[in-house]
């Protein structure tokens, strides 16, 4: 279906080549994933498959790619349209039309495709995605996970044999991104349409896919098996990880492939294990808090407090209130009722400015927060503004950005961004530090310095508040857990607690063993004590 | 009535209906200048435009509504205080005056009623136009729109499309740099934090763009059936050259307008040509359209009634009743009013039963179509 032969391409102006001689194929009704760290060129070689890449971006071009016979440097991507339908990662940024059934046909008007074929295809492609009730609805009234599965929609219906999708579910929260993935899974084994998907969310594709390709980011792909690749890569969930650890053959991609391995219950962790001592001072204290946007109360009644040295996870469904609670902790909305104390010192909406001292709000959009011309600069800035002596080079070599300090922010690829955001915010050492959605389509890489950065800075007394649907994130740097449901607080305690009390903010290690064990590493140290509860 | 129509879920106005009544009332404007009327023309158009379900993009508009009437009532006081004549002098300033070669305008001196009254009703149809647009704006569905546009000017017409809907886009993101920037203790101070301000906030308007871009060539936008080189740049010669001649046309029927006829030709002879080209350039297209919504009863409500509305004026123009044009000047007098007259503007308010109708039809719907889905499992 899809041969690349000695690919290489630099965009325009650039040094170094993003691909060197790549060489690979994929077969008909295949489902590929791609996976590699942020700026490794997944999108790029995702581009190269139907065309956009050379003739949409320019650049020097070398080699060849065929895809369903027709080789891309002959053909525009509009042409290449009938043979691959692409999706991309922002699902406000495809649409043209204001009606989903108008969007879901706009591909086949420009093929020129009869009247009532159209017709019929809308209603399929409607079905099979299971949005058939969305088909009148405005586009600017769906969430971004039926935006999503409209933009799929929106290119099924022009019939392609292949689905290229750019990590389509980098800007979703996981229960869009679910809804999205089961649909590209259905399609691939129901419909057998050749599947490429780039996704940084392992734990939700490995299983439904048959091969993946890892570009390590020296313009390399290299072909693994997915078991292959699962058991060799630096890159896996949880489940295989363990699986991997524990000598299990063949690694488990599931939950469920994994349980075959568990035999017996293990020794359950004593009680006091992982459950740290409160934290030192409060530094945020939400007090019968209510906040609203001029409506209905998003947020209602909360009492809340952050500890110093701890990392308190903020969870909940979207539109649960999360970021509405953040942004009154920083001043930029005022509460309805109630008071919120940061630091000490009782908020008000006129203090933003002064609290950026203090407090580091990392918000969900990371790119807004930077304005300057280069990495470097951005990170000069907030040394400069919150009056810290520390060395620029320091804080760039902490986040592996280096290389990239000279780049103007906007050049980065959206991981690199991510990661220029994050150490941009966390340069001034805030005494408090509010993270909201910080792993959101990030790489595994990026993932582990963040970790290991907010477990150091907690232990120099910075509190940290995060807001994040990622369980597997917060049952490993968290130490304890506030649960938030439409507005109100339905849980808070010790995240051993409330994490192994939970049915759908379970990790995969907690769903394998149950009892309070929640990380890889828990369940290595028991076997370590109890030895053969595991089979190996 | 009307109201009784059992409509489809989500059914809108169609284009067409929206198209006609925004037609007439924009036409209706211009043919009164008494006060009275266009101020139930403003009536209408508000009346209308609230009732209009909004989305994103409402919201924009509303910005731009604001702006518009803001400067609409500016013009009145500007007015005043530069052109007053006639005979009720309401108060007397001070004086002053430009330089002949500046224009020779003079602010202040009297200020006359007369001068108010016909300032204010230049301020009402603004205003009522700019309701009107924003009415029609929100409420249309602009896609659907331009399937009603011929497909050479198809092309032009989605990049108009996707220019609107940048403009909500950007109004967020203004915000969420601004709140970013306030975060880090960043203020809005002198020119060069807002180049701060625009650098991200065009940066990231720009990188959405490309995407779209991307998005709507990996969907076969623009694509164009297979023609021979030379009769592209056939095509292209004929329309540039119908375009030449057209303003050739043009400008000898201005300046020549003693003998009208070669210009005329020209004129004609041009378009005819452009045109021959569009419609070339049309076919080489291969577009075809998705099915169009049918015209149901309240669609031909609208289009009768902004009809009706639009003929009624005309006669009453036609045989000078109804005092539709006020002039204040030499002395001013109240404007008269005619129930005839105000019933053509009253027509106007035609989209707001259907619009209504629908308002409730989607509120007792609204939870079912959030999440049902539809047929048998």
């Amino acid at each position: 279906m899809i041969t690349v032969e000695g690919l290489s391409f630099a965009y325009p102006g650039a040094a170094a080549p993003v691909l060197r001689d790549v060489t690979l194929s994929i077969a008909e009704g295949e489902a590929v994933l791609l996976v590699g760290p942020s700026g490794s060129g997944k999108s790029t070689l995702l581009r190269c498959l139907n065309g956009l890449v050379p003739h949409f971006h320019g650049g020097t071009f070398r080699g060849r790619v065929v895809v369903d016979g027709q080789d891309t440097l002959n053909s525009q991507p509009r042409d290449l349209a009938r043979s691959v339908g692409m999706v991309f990662q922002d699902p406000e940024s495809q649409s043209v039309a204001d009606v989903v059934e108008d969007e879901m046909a706009f591909g086949m008007e420009n093929l020129g495709v009869p009247r009532l074929t159209m017709r019929k295809r809308v209603e399929e492609v409607l079905d099979v995605l299971g949005i058939a009730g969305l088909r009148r609805r405005r586009l600017d009234t769906l969430s971004g996970g039926e935006l999503q599965r409209v933009a799929i929609g929106s290119v099924l219906t022009m019939q392609p044999r292949v689905l290229v999708l750019d990590e389509p579910t980098s800007q979703l929260d996981p229960q869009a991104a679910e809804e999205v993935l089961t649909v590209v899974q259905r399609l691939n084994v129901d419909l057998g349409l050749t599947v490429i998907i780039a996704e940084h969310r392992l734990e939700r594709v490995v299983q439904y896919v048959d091969r993946v390709l890892y570009l390590p980011g020296d313009g390399s792909v290299a072909s693994y098996d997915v078991r292959e690749a699962m058991e060799r890569l630096p890159l896996a969930p949880p489940v295989a990880r363990l699986g991997r650890a524990l000598g299990w053959s063949p690694v488990p991609l599931s939950v469920r492939e994994g349980r075959r391995f568990v035999t017996s219950r293990l020794e359950p962790l004593p009680e006091d294990e992982g459950d740290t001592p409160a934290g030192g001072e409060p530094a945020v204290v939400l007090e019968d808090v209510c906040l609203s946007y001029g409506g209905p109360d998003v947020v209602r009644h909360v009492h809340l407090r952050a500890h110093r040295g701890q990392v308190l996870a903020l969870m909940g469904r979207n539109g649960a209130g999360k970021t509405t609670l953040l942004r009154s902790v920083v001043g930029l909305l005022r509460p309805r009722r109630g008071v919120v104390r940061v630091l000490g010192r009782e908020v008000t909406d006129s203090q933003t400015g002064e609290l950026a001292r203090e407090v580091a709000l990392v918000p969900q959009d990371p790119a807004s927060v930077l304005f300057h011309d280069s990495v470097e600069e951005e990170v000069a800035y907030t040394l400069r503004s919150t009056g810290r002596a520390g060395s620029v080079d320091e804080v760039l070599g902490e986040w592996d950005l280096m290389a990239l300090r000279r780049e103007h922010p906007r050049d980065l690829s959206v991981g690199e961004r991510q990661r220029a955001a994050l150490a941009t915010m966390l340069a001034g050492e805030p005494a408090l530090l509010l993270l909201d959605e910080p792993t959101r389509g990030m790489d595994y890489g990026t993932k582990e310095l963040l970790v290991a950065n907010l477990r150091r800075r907690c232990a120099r007394g910075c509190a940290v508040v995060l807001a994040s649907h990622d369980v597997e994130l917060a049952a490993r740097c968290s130490q304890r857990v506030a649960l938030l449901a439409e507005g109100e607080l339905v849980a808070e305690g010790p995240t051993r607690h409330v994490l192994t009390e939970s049915l759908t903010f379970s990790t995969q290690v907690n769903k394998l063993f149950g009892g309070r064990f929640l990380t890889v590493e828990d369940v290595l140290q028991a076997v370590a004590r109890g030895g053969r509860h595991v089979r190996a | 009535m009307v109201s009784t129509v059992a409509w489809p879920a989500g059914r809108r106005l169609h284009e067409g209906a929206w198209l006609c009544w925004a037609a007439a009332a924009s036409i209706s404007v211009f043919l009164t200048s008494n006060p009275l009327y266009l101020s139930l023309a403003c009536l209408a158009g508000l009346a209308v435009y609230l009732a209009v379900p909004r989305g994103g993009r409402g919201q924009a508009y509303g910005i731009v509504l604001k702006v518009g009437v803001v400067l609409a009532l500016l013009s009145v006081p500007f007015n005043v205080l530069t052109g007053a004549t006639g005979p009720t002098v309401l108060a007397r300033l001070p004086e002053a005056g430009f330089p002949g070669w500046l224009g020779g305008v003079t602010f202040g001196g009297e200020v006359t009623g007369e001068a108010l009254a016909y300032a204010g009703s230049r301020a009402l149809t603004l205003v009522a136009i700019l309701l009107f647009m924003a009415a029609f704006n929100v409420g249309v569905d602009h896609f659907r729109l331009l399937r009603l546009a011929p497909a050479a000017l198809f092309h032009a017409g989605v990049v108009a499309t996707v220019a609107v809907l940048l403009i909500p886009q950007g109004v967020a993101q203004v915000r969420a740099v601004r709140e970013a920037q306030r975060l880090r203790g960043h203020r809005l101070r002198g020119p060069r934090s807002l180049v701060g301000l625009a650098v991200p906030v065009l940066a990231g308007a720009l990188e959405r763009s490309i995407q779209r871009a991307e998005s709507l060539d990996a969907r076969g936008f623009g694509r164009l059936r297979a023609a021979s080189a030379a009769a592209d740049r056939l095509v292209a010669a004929a329309g540039l050259m119908g375009l030449v001649l057209a303003a050739l046309g043009g400008f000898v029927y201005f300046y020549y307008s003693q003998s009208p006829a070669p210009g005329v030709a020209a004129l004609g002879g041009g378009a005819g040509l452009v045109a021959l080209a569009v419609y070339a350039q049309g076919r080489r297209l291969q577009r075809t359209r998705y099915s169009q919504e049918q015209w149901e009863a309240p669609d031909r409500w609208v289009v009768g009634l902004s009809v009706a509305s639009l003929a009624l004026l005309l006669i009453l123009r036609g045989v000078g009743a109804a005092d539709l044009t006020y002039i204040p000047y030499p002395s001013l007098a109240a404007p008269g009013f005619n129930p005839a007259g105000a019933l053509a503007f009253l027509l106007l308010l035609s989209p707001l039963v259907p619009l209504l109708a629908l308002e409730g039809a989607r509120l007792e719907r609204a939870p079912a179509t959030a999440t049902v889905r539809e047929g048998p499992p």
